[in-house]
């Protein structure tokens, strides 16, 4: 009975798609199904490696998905091999350093905002700079509202268990860069801070960041937020 | 990507000249390639490079911090030093041939080197910076290509043949022989 | 001779042309700083404004200043965020008439492109796309050329100067839906 029904629900969804073009959702690979494209790419054997253990990191707690990384890396294979490993390094990194590197099929991230710049027909350097900037923007990010006493900086790595604080640092370092990078704004500009709000009000709607998020919201200030900004463009200590 | 260029910038842009002061050690070798491509001789080629760095640093509200600061840095070079080409020839000056240094020092440099730089010299205008660009500068010919402000395609065309042209006038006047080997 | 010979000696010749002049470039930096130094200091674009505003002046140019003012507006609300639109918020529908082949790309999608159907050919092109509650960036892409204004945006970011559209789905989004 529940195969007819469901054979069913099939032969319904199928026909809705012919009519109004339902869009098949991606395919989800293994794990082990990316860690074998990624042994076989053309990289340092050492780096390789180092790259693996980070990813299985970061599936194992959330901080990337297997789709959205298999896409990624199946497009740097047609760029130079040092090139992507550039690139790949400033991931690995991230991953290393405990952030969200990945949010899937839904919301920005560095691989996400990879994905974006690729269908955008930008260069491998030009991704390669954002990249690095939105690292120093979730360096800086939580780093000042740990300072500011907004959410407190427990173990940092890339096995930790993700919490509610970690998504926040993603957003707010994300709305932070979108306002510089691609609005143009001035950091100086005190509108940064509604725009912030705004951005994290209306992810807290839509439930990506909880109920919490609306008390560090209201304690945000403009000169937190410049400061993030400045932290972005004075040299960090990263090694 | 130096973060620290980055906050040199910031500062620039901030009106910290010391700051600016310092992007232009880093880049003024750079820049004066590229003017000295398009204007061939050095004192034009210097004069455009201290104006190319005021009139980038003026601008510096305009420039895209998401894009590569040298291609941006390049650009601004490269329109001064046309403008000042177009200026010259209004002006009708008997084209400016460049300084010969101590003719002595002449007997001891290779004299197929000095046949290349007349060759280099003696260019099409449209060649000269793709050929200052990829041999000076390094750079690759998607970035020449922003620079420039040309499709990739064409930069390739025109180093071909401006590698061509060169080698051609390498073997009129019996430098190297027509041996492809 | 070979080509990477040749290569050899261009490379060569172009490095002792600049070095050469290199010596003219010392104390540039001086020289730059000082001219910087003497110019005016640039105002902000505020400064100008209020300084404009402040001075008698034609009508014509008034009339001039208030159309680019309003033409600001008009480009300003571009990126206002629009209100949320009584839709499923699921339906994606762009109008291309005489269009090929229109597609979507987005987060949903880790931007590789989805088609989109224009079954009686009127035209208007769409999907519904099933989205779990998050936030969405994507564009269309019109016979290959990128068209990132969605009307039934929430928002926009624009990235590289092509524009992004934005949508929130589930929340109290989904509440307006019909």
């Amino acid at each position: 009975m529940r195969i007819a029904l469901l054979s069913l629900l099939f032969l319904a969804l199928s026909l809705l798609a012919v009519s109004q073009g339902i869009a098949i959702p991606l395919r989800t690979p293994a794990p082990e199904e990316v860690l074998g494209f990624l042994a076989g790419m053309n990289l340092p054997p050492a780096f390789k490696s180092a790259l693996a253990e980070a990813f299985t990191s970061a599936f194992a707690t959330g901080r990337a998905t297997t789709t959205v990384t298999l896409l990624l890396l199946q497009d740097l294979t047609a760029i130079p091999p040092d090139k992507a490993e550039r690139g790949l390094e400033i991931i690995r990194y991230a991953i290393s350093q405990g952030f969200i590197v990945d949010t899937g099929l839904s919301g920005s991230s560095m691989m996400n905002e990879a994905r974006k710049l690729l269908a955008l027909s930008r260069t491998w350097e030009e991704i390669e700079y954002v990249l690095s900037l939105r690292l120093n923007f979730l360096l800086a990010t939580r780093s000042t509202l740990a300072r500011y006493g907004l959410i407190q900086l427990g173990k940092i790595g890339p096995d930790v268990p993700l919490t509610p604080a970690d998504r926040l640092v993603l957003e707010v370092a994300w709305a932070v860069g979108d306002f510089v990078l691609w609005e143009g704004g001035d950091p100086g500009d005190p509108r940064i801070l509604a725009f912030v709000q705004e951005r994290l009000n209306r992810l807290c709607s839509v439930g990506v960041l909880p109920a919490e998020a609306a008390k560090l919201m209201a304690a945000l200030t403009p000169e937190m937020l410049q400061e993030i900004v400045r932290l972005v463009f004075q040299p960090m200590e990263r090694r | 990507m130096p973060a620290e260029e980055l906050e040199l910038i910031q500062r620039s842009l901030n009106g910290d000249l010391e700051a600016w002061g310092e992007i232009v050690t880093r880049y003024k070798e750079a820049v004066f390639a590229v003017t000295l491509s398009i204007l061939r001789n050095w004192a034009d080629a210097e004069d455009a490079t201290q104006d190319a760095f005021i009139r980038a640093y003026e601008n510096l509200r305009h420039y895209d911090l998401s894009r590569k600061f040298s291609t941006w840095l390049f650009t601004v070079a490269a329109n001064v030093a046309k403008n000042a080409l177009r200026k010259r020839k209004r002006q009708k000056e008997p084209p400016l041939v460049e300084a010969e240094d101590d003719p002595a020092e002449e007997v001891h440099q290779d004299l197929r080197l000095a046949a290349v730089r007349r060759a280099v010299a003696d260019l099409p205008e449209v060649y000269r910076m793709p050929v200052m660009l990829y041999y000076w500068h390094g750079l690759p010919v998607e970035e020449i290509a922003q620079v420039l402000g040309i499709p990739s395609g064409t930069v390739k065309t025109r180093l071909y043949r401006a590698r061509a042209l060169i080698r051609a006038k390498l073997v009129e006047e019996g430098v190297i022989r027509d041996a492809v080997g | 001779m070979r080509w990477d010979e040749v290569d050899e000696l261009i490379r060569a010749a172009v490095a002792k042309e600049v070095e050469e002049g290199q010596k003219r470039l010392s104390g540039l930096e001086e020289r730059v700083i000082r001219e910087l130094a003497r110019r005016p200091v640039r105002r902000s674009f505020w400064e100008k404004v209020r300084e404009f505003l402040s001075r008698p002046t034609p009508r014509w140019a008034l009339v001039g200043a208030l159309a680019a003012l309003l033409l600001g507006f008009a480009l300003g609300r571009l990126t206002a965020p629009s209100p949320i639109p009584q839709w499923n918020p699921n339906l994606f529908v762009i109008a291309a008439p005489g269009a090929k082949s229109v597609a979507i790309v987005g987060d949903f999608s880790a931007w590789q492109p989805l088609p989109l159907s224009d079954p009686d050919g009127d035209g208007i092109w769409s999907a519904i796309i099933p989205l779990p509650p998050g936030r969405y960036e994507y564009a269309f892409l019109v016979d290959g050329k990128w068209v990132g204004q969605d009307p039934l945006a929430h928002e926009y970011l624009r990235t590289f100067g092509e524009y992004v559209s934005v949508r929130y789905v589930g929340g109290e989004h989904a509440d307006r839906s019909s």
